[in-house]
């Protein structure tokens, strides 16, 4: 049974109108169902209610505003199913463009920030360590707990925006101290040290860890202490997206995990999982699907590309120009455009013919529906979803391969850090 | 083959999670499923790797060992109610918060839901595709 405070209880019976009633009943409903003995606060929240996925959606959104209903922390939101601006997809159905875009502005109606991005702790202010959250994209979530040290379980749409509604949810799951503690552990001290160097590194085992973990928390031993946080982030959406992490631990470098007694609850008995070069090298083959002919584009930002990955990407640039004919898009968020045209960068990548592509996401939804043909990315999360929502064959390399593919026009892996030797 | 005789799911099968009463064919799966491989369209499962592909969900009562699916699944429960595709009741092996939101949510805006019971292990192994089942509130 969860125990509920007066005010709980009285927006429970409906006393503060049927929008929080509703809103009540679905947090309770969650709660309930995750063992929580009781309620606690959140200082944010993070929806998907902005990507359109049918008239529910919308339907559902309509009835909280029509209620009057109004977020009561403060709340960002997802990418929608299209971008707000511009030419969608070569297949996009204009119907499901305006769908889109009303569903997108309606939720800024329930007093959310227009956001649109699947990295909201990039956004100042969003999250501390800590805090409780309710945040729904998975990507986000692992971030949240693992390097943030905030705390969220993975909310399910119409959940998130009710508990962004009351600003309660269910003490349960990784709330609570006791369910953040590693159950196993993955050794990486025996791969080379250059690869974990890399964020290709970080990318690949995030892939791997997804596959091998299930629901358990894996403490990562191995890593070394020049792991960025951009590299943290690239482990977490691969593994959530190869599979289902929500939390991970990287000895020595996670808040939670200053050693590894800490990032544990008792080390004996835990399985362990030794991860080698050639299971990563096992892991690029997964995420490659090669194909013929030329190259149609790179595909940079999933999630959000950061102001620090923008920087790398200008210097590997050097300069130089993309070459006609091939699609440079960096996915990122509205925020950080402005952030990079404040700083006079944003010219500089359009100089060099990189696109911007913002309140959106690349391979979920319209703005590039009809995508087809010969594609490269680093992202090891966008690897594994566009192969399934759109027809393409994915050559999977670094930043550094994907700057010289755009710039030469044909996928490339100019990087050293794929020198035979490092992956056995 | 021999015909499936009826049965009767109340309380006493396992713990209610959603209320109602309703009656239809068991579709009982053999491997958890990924509530977003539902296509609300037509209700029918969408997933090449499942066992039960191109099996409609629709007025069945829906078996599921395990679901597996992220935050989006409610999306397309809500959509299937709200459509009329959804199953007439589900019977679940573990719980599954996806299920019970998107009928707290169908209720209020269709005044649509179904019932809900997560069953006893011993209740879930009697099922059988194909079954006439009659799930009773009490």
């Amino acid at each position: 049974m969860v125990s509920l405070t007066a005010d709980d209880r009285r927006r429970l019976r409906g006393a503060e109108g049927p929008a929080l009633k509703l809103a009540m009943d679905v947090v309770c409903a969650t709660a309930e169902i995750g063992g929580a003995a009781r309620l606690i606060d959140i200082e944010g929240a993070h929806l998907s209610e902005s990507f359109y996925a049918g008239q529910a959606h919308q339907d559902f959104v309509d009835r909280m505003i029509s209620l009057g209903a109004r977020v009561v922390v403060p709340t960002t939101v997802n990418p929608g199913s299209a971008t707000l601006r511009g030419p969608q997809g070569a297949t996009a159905d204009p119907e499901a463009v305006s769908a889109a875009r009303r569903l997108m502005r309606s939720v800024l109606r329930l007093g959310c920030r227009p956001s649109f991005t699947c990295a909201p702790y990039q956004l100042p202010g969003c999250v501390t360590q800590g805090g409780h959250v309710a945040w729904s994209e998975s990507s986000a979530v692992v971030y949240a707990n693992a390097v943030i040290g905030a705390r969220t379980n993975l909310h399910y749409d119409y959940e998130d925006l009710c508990a962004a509604l009351v600003g309660r949810v269910g003490d349960h799951g990784l709330h609570r101290d006791g369910e953040r503690k590693a159950s196993l552990i993955v050794d990486v001290g025996a791969v080379a040290l250059e690869i974990l160097r890399h964020e290709l590194g970080c990318h690949l085992l995030g892939h791997l860890v997804g596959s091998a973990v299930g629901h358990a928390i894996p403490a990562i031993i191995g890593l070394p202490a020049e792991t960025r946080l951009d590299w943290l982030r690239a482990l977490g959406a691969a593994a959530s997206s190869s599979g289902a992490l929500r939390m991970f631990h990287a000895v020595g470098i996670t808040p939670e995990a200053p050693n590894l007694n800490a990032a544990t609850e008792s080390q004996a008995g835990l399985p362990r999982l030794e991860v080698t070069g050639s299971d990563l090298r096992s892991a690029v083959n997964d995420l490659s699907r090669p194909g013929e002919g030329p190259l149609q584009g790179v595909y940079l930002g999933t999630p959000h590309f950061s102001l620090v990955e923008f920087d790398g990407l200008l210097h590997l640039l050097d300069g130089r120009r993309v070459r006609d004919g091939i699609a440079c898009i960096v996915n990122t968020s509205r925020h950080n455009r402005d952030v990079l045209r404040a700083r006079g960068l944003l010219g500089r990548l359009e100089r060099a013919g990189v696109a911007l592509m913002v309140d959106a996401c690349t391979y979920y939804g319209l703005p590039l529906a009809g995508l087809r043909g010969r594609v490269m990315t680093n992202s090891a999360k966008w690897a594994y979803y566009a192969p399934r929502t759109h027809d393409v064959a994915i050559e999977f390399g670094t930043l550094q391969d994907c700057v010289e593919s755009a710039v030469n026009g044909e996928p490339c892996r100019a990087d050293s850090v794929w020198h035979d030797h490092l992956w056995r | 083959m021999p015909i499936p005789s009826g049965m009767t799911i109340s309380g006493a099968d396992g713990r209610i999670v959603v209320r109602g009463r309703a009656t239809g064919d068991a579709l009982v799966l053999e491997a958890p499923l990924s509530l977003l491989c539902i296509r609300p369209e037509d209700g029918v499962i969408d997933d090449v790797h499942h066992p039960d592909r191109g099996q409609s969900v629709t007025g069945r009562v829906l078996c599921l060992p395990a679901t597996r699916g992220g935050p989006a699944s409610t999306g397309v429960l809500l959509e299937c109610l709200r459509r009329g595709t959804a199953p007439a009741a589900m019977l679940l092996g573990e719980d599954e918060p996806a299920v019970v939101i998107s009928c707290l949510v169908g209720l209020e805006l269709y005044e649509k839901s179904m019932p809900v019971v997560v069953l006893k292990r011993e209740s879930f192994a009697a099922l059988a595709t194909g079954t006439r089942i009659e799930i009773v509130e009490s």
